[in-house]
């Protein structure tokens, strides 16, 4: 009887969330959110990794499940906003960048755009939305720099390319509207963004040699 | 840069001076300020040759030594990227992140001259946050391209692969 009810603690411990098989366990209180969110039907492997990230950090268990709450709601909020264009999709991924993006204050409206888009490049296209638009760049831009890829020939990779193309621009210190853009109509060209190859023209407007034209010096 | 209306996500402009000798991806020019996070493109392979060694462009006279990129040996699936930060008083410097779960225990830095610290690891494509943690305290990495609240009144610096 003894080994029978072991047998079934194992099974039950291999089906129930990973919060339960950690290492280190989670606080009660943090545990009691991410349990809420998984009997919400919301996907909690990002709840889980944030916890744990709050554990490392040493960050009061109070903290952690005040954030996750948080998370929860927006995991909520996304869930609602993308509906059926779940299906066929990488759900965790999905609502997570979804999430990310409503948190960034990206419209409904452009997230809905984005749930348009070619099933295995939703996922990416939010989590990439969201990136970029809190990064700077202009809603439309990014919307623009995404539709464009997802709906072209190999998705994934035209997406990835031009989104790492917009990070680097703006690394480089172009402006982000401008970066995201130029990243939308040239995302696999190695080459600098065009207002960098016409010096001379842009020192007549006033520009300096090697700026863009957001960074006219005074 | 500001992010008024965006405040999830930053962006970092590096030392100039700390980026003399970085490596940067073949298929982008070399830019100064390019942040310091520096993926290196699996073509490196292409540059190591017979000997197996790519010596990595230092920051003086005493540059970081070579590394062996054929024992990191990458997969097609993975990118070499070199963490590199200035912390010329510490004792000891980590790198944990997402691709760790956080480990506080996590790759340690090796020690170069002049104050820097180092460590190439072969991540996935995909979004990574992490954050140094510099003898017990965690930080951003002040020249990384992208950062985002931790939501625990931090800020994780974002690399996109």
């Amino acid at each position: 009887m003894t080994n029978v009810l072991k047998i079934a603690l194992l099974f039950a411990a291999l089906g129930a969330p990973s919060v339960a098989r950690a290492e280190t366990p989670l606080d009660a209180e943090v545990a009691a959110v991410i349990e809420l969110a998984r009997s919400a039907g919301l996907p909690v492997l990002s709840l889980d990794a944030k916890a744990r990230e709050g554990l490392a950090k040493g960050v009061p268990a109070a903290r952690v499940a005040a954030h996750l709450e948080a998370l929860r709601v927006d995991l909520g909020r996304a869930v609602t906003l993308i509906g059926s264009a779940a299906e066929g999709v990488d759900r965790e991924a999905l609502v997570s960048g979804v999430a990310a993006a409503l948190r960034a204050r990206v419209s409904p409206g452009a997230i809905r755009q984005i749930l348009t888009l070619p099933v295995g490049v939703r996922a990416p296209g939010a989590r990439s939305l969201a990136d970029l638009v809190a990064a700077g760049c202009n809603e439309a831009d990014v919307l623009h720099l995404i539709d464009r890829a997802g709906r072209g020939p190999n998705p994934d990779a035209a997406l990835h390319s031009a989104v790492t193309r917009a990070v680097t621009l703006i690394t480089q210190g172009h402006p982000p509207d401008l970066a995201a853009a130029h990243a939308a109509d040239h995302g696999d060209e190695a080459e600098g963004p065009p207002w960098g190859k016409d010096k001379d023209k842009d020192k007549d407007k006033g520009h300096g040699k090697d700026d863009a034209p957001g960074q006219q010096k005074k | 840069m500001t992010d008024d209306g965006n405040p999830g996500l930053r962006m970092h402009s590096a030392p100039a001076s700390l980026l003399d000798g970085a490596l940067h991806r073949s298929q982008f020019p070399l830019r100064r300020k390019t942040g310091f996070v520096v993926p290196i493109a699996l073509l490196a392979g292409a540059l190591i040759g017979a000997a197996g060694v790519l010596t990595l462009g230092g920051l003086g006279a005493d540059s970081p030594p070579p590394i062996a990129l054929a024992a990191i040996a990458p997969t097609t699936s993975t990118q070499l990227v070199r963490f590199v930060i200035h912390a010329p008083n510490a004792q000891d410097v980590r790198l944990a992140g997402t691709w760790n779960s956080w480990s506080a225990q996590g790759e340690r830095l090796s020690a170069g001259p002049d104050g820097v610290h180092y460590t190439t690891l072969a991540l996935p494509p995909g979004r990574h946050e992490y954050q140094f943690i510099v003898d017990g305290a965690w930080q951003a990495d002040p020249a990384a391209p992208m950062s985002d609240d931790d939501g625990f009144g931090q800020r994780n610096s974002v690399l996109i692969l």
